[in-house]
Order: C-alpha cells, then structure tokens, then sequence
C-alpha cells in the first residue's frame, strides 16, 4: 500500500503529499490529474488549437462566481490557453474566453486582483476578456409587473399590466429592493439562482457567445440535484445540470451551448489545487473555512443545508456526490404537454399545473359551527372582516377581472412558504426567447 | 360567583385571530405542514380523513367487496391507518372486508411488546388478526440474523424479508391487497434515499400510491401517501388512539440515518418540503436505455448491452442492490414470485446460512435475548 | 413560581428515564420574568435528561429537536408563540416524537 511520501508513481520523481480518490499524489501532478479531468469536459475539436485565424473560434461565457470552483476553473483555463500557444511558433488560441462577473451585493470578484495575479501581459495575451455585470441595470432595463398571488386558491394575476409607465410604478428601484420583497432565506436563494441564470443568459447572447461554461463542480452538482429535489423542482435537473445542447434548426454552427468542465471534481480537491496554486489570497471567501455551519439550522437556506450535509458525508461515505451525479445524468426532461406554457417567475415551461396537483392533495370545507358558542365565535369573525373592508377600502382589487397567469411549481411553493402576496417580478422572455430562433433539444437526437 | 363566572367566560372568549381558518368559529389547536392552516380539532378531524379517502377515490384503491391486509406493527402509522381504515370503510360504504397483518420479525424487546399493541387493536377495531413470524417463514429470527451479520446492513434484511412476509401472510388469508401506513414523509425519504443510492430502478416509481409487480398476486398501497407523519402523531394523539411507540433495538441503518436527520432539519424550516420532494419524486423520469448508453460511451460504437444478469451489488453504504432482470418469474429455492432466478430473500438467506456455522465457531449462540443487546454493545465499543 | 404537568410520548419518555409523565415546578427568583416554555425545556435538559448521550434526541440548536411535536394544553405550540409561551399554574405540556418506529 502506497503511503504519503513514497515517490509519485506517476512522475516517478517527486514524494507524495496528497491523497485524493485513495490514490497519492505529489502536487504537480495532481494539478495535472484535476486539469486533465477537465480537459476530457472540453476534449471537442472546437476548444482545440487553432494554427489560423481562418478557422472559426468559439466564443465561450464563463459564468464566474465568487466560489473556490470558479477560481479554480479560471485558473484551469488560463492553463489551457497557455498551453495551446506553446504548441508551435504558429498556435492561435482555441477559444475566446469572456469572463461574465455578476456584482450583486453577496458577491464580490475583484477582477484587478485577478490581473495582478495572472499579470495583465499574460490575460491580454490569451484574449481573455472581463465582464462587469451590475445587477442594477437589470433591474434598470427590464420592465416590472405586479403580481398578486391567491395562495389558498393556487392562482396568479397580474395587476395594473400597462405597458406604459410600469417602471414608475414599481416599488422596484435596485437589485436590493427586489429581493427584500422575501425574508425567507431558502426563498431568496431561489430568486438570486433564477436571476443569475437570466442575466448570464442574456449576457451570452449579448456578447454573440455559443458556449457557456458553468463552474459546478461534481459536489455543486450533486447539491443543485438534491436542493431541486427539495424545492420541487425535480423536473428541472436534466436541464440545470447536465451539459446540453440548444439547437439552432437554421444553422448547425449557431447551437448554444451548457457545458459543467468541473463535472469529475470534488470540493475537497477543488480547495487542494486551490491551496497549492496559491489561489486562496484572490478573494477573502477562499480563506473562510466554515461559511454558515455556525449558523444555527433555522437560519440556514436549502442549499446551504444540503450543502453541509454533503459535507458530513465526505468522510464515510465519499461515493454518495459521483452517486447522486450520475443518477442525475441519467434523468430525462420531463415531457411536456403544453409546450406554450411558462412559469411567469423562473421561465420554466410548465408540464403539470401545480393548481389541480395541490388541489388534489389538499380538500376544501369544514366542519360547520354547532354550538352557540361556535356561532358567535363566527359572528365576531365575520364583523372583524367586514370592519376590515372598510378599512381598506381602496386596496380592495377584484381579482376576477384581472388576468390570470401560471406559475410553476417550484416557484408556487417558493413564494408560498414565505408568505408572499404582493409581488413585482421582471416581465422577462423565457429562455427560449432570449435564445431566439434557438429550439431546446436533447443533445442525442441522432 | 356570578360575576367570577363571567370573568372566566371573557378570558376563555377566543381571540379572532386565533380561531380556526377554515370554519372561523373554534379556537385552532394545530398548524398543518403543508400549508401553514391553522385548524380546529373538528376540522382537522375531517380533512384529514377526507385527504385520505379521496386519496383512495382517485386511485380508485378498492373494489366493493374486496379483502384488505392492513399491514399492523402496532406503531403509530399502521395503528391510525388501521383506524382510518375502519372509519371509512363505514363512512363512505367501501364494502371491504379488513383484517389486520402482522410480521412477527423475532426481536426480543421490541416486536413482543408492539405485537401486544396489534392484539389489543384487534379487539378495538374488531378485525381478524392474522401474525406470521420470520422464524415460522425463512427459520431465522432477526435477533439471529442481527448476531450473524453487521448490524448496519439489518435493515436491509429485515425489508426485503419483511415485504416478503407480509404478502406471504396475505396468500395464506387469500388476500391479495395489502395497505401500509407508509406515509408522506417515508415517500420523501425514499425519493432521497433513491437519489442518494443511485437506484435507477426505483427512482420513477417508488412514490406510487399502489405498486404492483407484473403477474405478482399481492397489491400493496399506501393510502398515508400525502399524509405528514406531524398529522398521523396528533390525529391518533386527539383520538387517544393505543398505540407503540418504542424504537427498534436495532438502529435503523446510519446511512438512511443521514437521511433522515436531513429531511426533519429541511422541514423545520420548509414543511411543505415533504411534498414537494414528492413532487419531484413524481416527475423523476429515466432516459430510454439507448439514450443513456450513447451518452455513457460516446466514442465507442452503439451496442446493445447485453441484459444485465443476477447480481448482487454492495453499495459502500452497506446495503444490497440486486438487479432486476425478468418479470413474473418464480424463485427456484421457494417458488415465490421474484424477477430474477432466485428471490431476494433466498439470496440474503443463502448468504447468512454460510455464516451459521462459522459463528457456532465462534462460540456465539443466537437464541438468546442477548443476540441484539450483545450487537448493540458491541456497536457501542467500535465507537 | 409555576407549577405545570409535563408529559413524554411517543417513545420520549425513554430519552427521560422512562418517565412518562411528571410535574414541574419551576422557580425562577433571579429573575422578574416570565416562565416561559424555553426555560421549562431548560430546565427539563438539565434536571432530567441524566445521560448526556440522550440529550442530542430532545435539543439541537438550543432548542427542541426537530421531529418532536410540542403541545401546550393539547394545542400546536405553533400557534402560542413556542418558546415564547408564558407558562401558567396547570398547563400541560406534552412533548411526543415522531421519530420513533411507524
């Protein structure tokens, strides 16, 4: 049995100083063994080495976060693109790579911290750009509407849906105010996933890319299939976490696509490369060990939860994260019946209304009041309401005249649990839209 | 005294906002999981037994006249179902026959004593009471098989034979539907279990109300599909209904532990996610096989993989996989129906049976009280 | 000082030496206060869970574990402000699990 400090048997030079995946290591070659895991993601001939600038080079969104996976994958592509130009006095970069930075206010890149750690030479280069994305200008560029939700009835509507004015009538002025809507943490989460994933997406199309890269690494993807899980959101695994392909039925060239190229590492050897990369100093999350396990449990979000749980699983049972990711890869998008329908909040195109699924679990009515007593405990509530109406008289709306929208499950629930009935939301295009002339498929359709 | 009496009745006068949501005239006792309603005793009383029966209507359960196994372990689960079971049957006129089930697993301290609950309901429900024993079907007792193998894969034994058990138990009635009080938050942890193991073969289905092999002579259903187990505990609590409430001797295994510890945390915060994992356990669809190889060898040439043949697969948790290949076969050691050659059971007993002897070796007997408490200490010790 | 019945079901009760039921009198002098539910949990943990083992299955994070129903006088302690509950002579609180065997 080998053991740390024996001779790598791969370089057969170096002693040993690392264990992952019960085999050892020396640190260059383990940075060979991560790199090489995701050069496999990104083996196609389209990230290869190009020798002219007649062949065409992908343009590729990375959607970078302030996590260590997404340090690490940087730092894993600058490596590639480096190593494409040492092949030969006439290598060209095989891709260009756009680095998409989302400033809301939890996240924060220093991207000259970055430069300073690559060199500016070196990022200019290998052609790769940064992209400061503020979430003040989607909430500047897109329109609000205001919902009203009917919970105990299953029903949506939109109120006061004229185009005109909308923004000036929103409560709705920054990133902040459309999330303090929610105080539920898990549902905060749930909005803050659904607006990245909108903003990145516009992003790729607003900057012509066809290729998006996600820095999940197999750990984040087993959280995200477990979280959805949780959110009843099961049907949406396939597309949030497997690598797929948005064809384009005019032009084969023009397919978008969602690749994971972390998808084969773990978090533990995520935040050894991390360490011996020396990426840690490139942002003050990547030295805070334990981020919300000192939280108390109810102050804890869905994900957060799920993602300590993989934690606590990492030592006795280390092959749950490539079960639950394997088992997530072989799940199929869910069929849909009535293709035009979509989630007025997340987009998603709605298969099974939530109304008659919730409706088919819950039964109206009651037990009718018998005694006196029951009676007049009715009398005082039904005063008590008419007292109300009178009160707000003006806030009164009839929702029966006003339209009717859907909302998928998952969102149903999200904003149910934080008792949400008032809600101004971003009229948004599904992402089909926002894709246009892009038609969603599965990748094996041959 | 006039005027004390008064005074008591203005304090007892409940609040507005504390009345019941759904009929506005009693004082709520309770707070449902899966959508924060604040009922009354009555009401609650009749949603929850109204949930269940349309439950049963919508999946068109039963047919008038038919014989049902109410699986009974005593516990609080099978002790409302049974209960529920009665009340409805008298209710909306279903017509059934219902006799309660038991399995008698053979552990000393805590089977005895829930099996004393069950005979006790007989009399209460006044249905016929049929127990059969592991001891009596397969000659081992789970103290025995506990003695005989690691303690953390006794779940997994007791399951498979367990399921077993209960349909033998049936056919031996000539019943051929048995309900269990599985109830939502079971589901719950078996779609994440399911996850967790990577169990393609029951990641679709394992949330249906009714499974039913093909060609196998036992329907099981569990019409507790939607309920919460909160509700199960305050219905049979407000009903005072007799029922057991000690846990296993054996821990259940600690992998489904995790699970479980989970899943209560995640409801502490969320309740209605015990649905909404159902939800998504709902919509969980398998790619086609072809789809999955070609995503799987996407270099190599499509071939059709052969049919995978009778295996048994340790998963790193400890418990069993065997991999289903036909439908409808029977076992060739015991004629049970089983998909494969051999039955599960058959191949869990085989194994223990080439242990029996080494621990005779070993100089452990198994027929004493002492087989669970001497593998509960000595899971203490490996601590 | 409040006297009130406590009770451990559902499978509690082994977590509390097998005490099913019990009175609590609880005296609080230090403080001008109310008694509330938290300090009766309190007071529970410390005075009668003896094993130091079993008081992970009646406490997580400072208060009562999940899966563990709490009724006062036979109500949800949902709606009575759980922890926050000011106890009174002659309430009833029953703590049941859920957790224990289906």
């Amino acid at each position: 049995m080998a053991k740390l400090g024996d001779t790598c048997k791969r370089c057969k030079k170096e002693p040993t100083t690392i264990e992952s995946r019960k085999d050892e290591f020396c640190s260059n070659c383990f940075i060979r063994f991560i790199r090489g895991k995701q050069r496999k993601q990104m083996q196609d001939e389209k990230f290869k080495v190009k020798f002219s600038n007649n062949i065409k080079r992908p343009k590729i969104l990375f959607d970078m976060q302030n996590d260590h996976q997404s340090y690490v994958l940087l730092d894993i592509l600058i490596s590639m693109l480096e190593e494409q130009l040492t092949q030969g006095p006439k290598a060209l970069r095989g891709f260009d790579l756009i680095i998409s930075i989302i400033n809301d206010t939890y996240h924060i890149i220093n991207i000259n911290k970055i430069i300073e750690f690559y060199t500016l030479s070196k990022i200019e280069r290998l052609g790769i750009q940064f992209k400061n994305i503020d979430c003040e200008d989607y909430i500047k560029n897109n329109k609000f509407q205001h919902l009203k939700l009917d919970l105990p009835n299953f029903q949506t509507f939109i109120i006061s849906d004229n185009n005109e004015n909308l923004n000036s009538n929103s409560n709705i002025k920054s990133y902040q105010n459309l999330l303090d809507q929610i105080s539920d943490n898990s549902t905060k989460e749930d909005l803050i996933n659904i607006i990245h994933d909108d903003i990145i997406l516009q992003t790729a199309k607003d900057f012509n890319c066809t290729i998006l890269i996600k820095p999940d690494s197999m750990t984040q993807i087993a959280i995200n299939i477990l979280s959805d899980t949780i959110r009843g959101r099961g049907s949406e695994i396939p597309l949030k976490t497997q690598d797929i392909i948005i064809n384009n039925t005019n032009n084969s060239n023009n397919n978008f696509e969602i690749i994971h190229p972390l998808r084969d590492i773990l978090n533990s050897e995520i935040k050894i490369y991390s360490n011996i990369r020396l990426l840690n100093n490139l942002s003050p999350i990547l030295n805070e060990i334990n981020l919300s396990s000192d939280k108390s449990n109810r102050n804890k979000s869905v994900g957060e939860m799920v993602s300590e749980y993989f934690k606590s699983l990492e030592i006795e049972y280390p092959e749950t994260v490539s079960t639950v990711v394997k088992i997530g890869a072989k799940l199929s998008n869910f069929s849909s019946n009535n293709e035009n329908e979509y989630c007025e909040i997340c987009k998603v195109s709605i298969y099974h209304d939530p109304k008659q699924w919730l409706e088919q679990i819950t039964v109206p009515g009651c037990v009718k009041p018998q005694s006196e007593e029951e009676f007049s405990n009715l009398k005082r509530y039904l005063d008590s309401i008419n007292d109300d109406d009178h009160d707000h008289d003006e806030k009164i709306v009839d929702l029966s005249s006003q339209p009717q929208v859907k909302l998928c499950y998952g969102c149903m629930v999200t904003l149910g649990v934080s008792n949400v009935t008032d809600f101004d939301w971003p009229k948004r295009p599904t992402k089909e839209e926002i894709l246009s002339e892009y038609i969603l498929d599965d990748q094996e359709d041959d | 005294m006039d005027q004390e009496g008064n005074k008591r009745k203005n304090i007892k006068e409940v609040k507005v906002g504390a009345l019941c949501q759904l009929c506005h005239c009693r004082k709520a006792v309770m707070k449902r999981p899966k959508n924060l309603q604040k009922l009354c005793k009555e009401c609650f009383f009749y949603i929850f037994e109204t949930e269940i029966h349309l439950t049963i209507q919508k999946e068109n359960l039963f047919y008038k006249g038919e014989t049902i196994a109410i699986g009974a372990s005593g516990g609080k689960d099978s002790t409302v179902l049974a209960s529920i079971m009665k009340t409805l049957n008298e209710r909306y006129n279903y017509g059934l026959n219902l006799v309660l089930l038991s399995v008698d697993e053979g552990i000393v301290g805590y089977r005895d004593d829930s099996l004393a609950t069950v005979k006790r309901n007989q009399l209460q429900y006044n249905m016929p009471l049929e127990i059969v024993s592991y001891k009596d079907l397969y000659n081992w007792t789970m103290d025995e098989i506990v003695s005989c193998t690691n303690v953390k894969s006794s779940c997994t034994y007791c399951g498979v034979l367990r399921r077993q058990a209960l349909d033998r138990g049936a056919l031996k009635l000539d019943i051929h539907h048995v309900v269990t009080g599985h109830n939502a938050d079971d589901m719950a942890e078996t779609v994440l279990m399911n996850l967790l193991r990577g169990d393609t073969a029951r990641i679709e289905n394992s949330v249906n109300v009714t499974t039913n092999s093909t060609g196998s002579p036992v329907k099981r259903s569990k019409p507790f599909k939607y309920t919460y187990q909160k509700e199960i505990v305050l219905y049979a609590h407000y009903k005072k209904l007799d029922y057991f409430s000690t846990e296993c001797t054996y821990a259940p295994e600690a992998f489904r532990g995790t699970a479980r510890v989970l899943l209560k945390n995640l409801e502490s915060v969320r309740p209605s996610c015990i649905i909404d994992i159902i939800h998504s356990g709902e919509h969980f669809k398998l790619k086609s096989r072809k789809e999955r190889i070609v995503k799987n060898k996407k270099l190599q040439k499509t071939t059709k993989n052969p049919e995978s043949q009778n295996e048994m697969e340790i998963r790193p948790d400890g418990s069993v996989s065997i991999s289903a290949s036909k439908d409808g076969n029977r076992c060739e050691r015991c004629g049970y129906l089983s998909m494969n050659k051999i039955c599960k059971a058959c191949i869990l007993l085989e194994g223990l049976e080439a242990n029996r002897p080494k621990l005779t070796i070993d100089g452990i007997t198994s027929n004493t009280d002492g087989a669970a408490k001497l593998s509960k200490t000595l899971e203490k010790l490996s601590f | 000082m409040v006297v009130v019945k406590v009770e451990f079901l559902g499978g509690l009760d082994q977590t509390f030496g097998g005490i099913k039921n019990t009175k609590c009198i609880l005296d609080q002098q230090q403080l001008q206060n109310d008694i509330t539910i938290a300090n009766l949990i309190d007071y529970l943990a410390s005075n009668l869970i003896t094993n130091e083992k079993d008081l992970e299955m009646f406490i997580q994070d400072g208060t009562i574990r999940p899966g563990i129903l709490v009724l006062i006088n036979d109500t949800d302690w949902e709606l009575e402000d759980k922890e926050d509950y000011i106890l009174e002579d002659g309430d009833l609180v029953s703590f049941t699990s859920t957790l224990h065997g289906g």
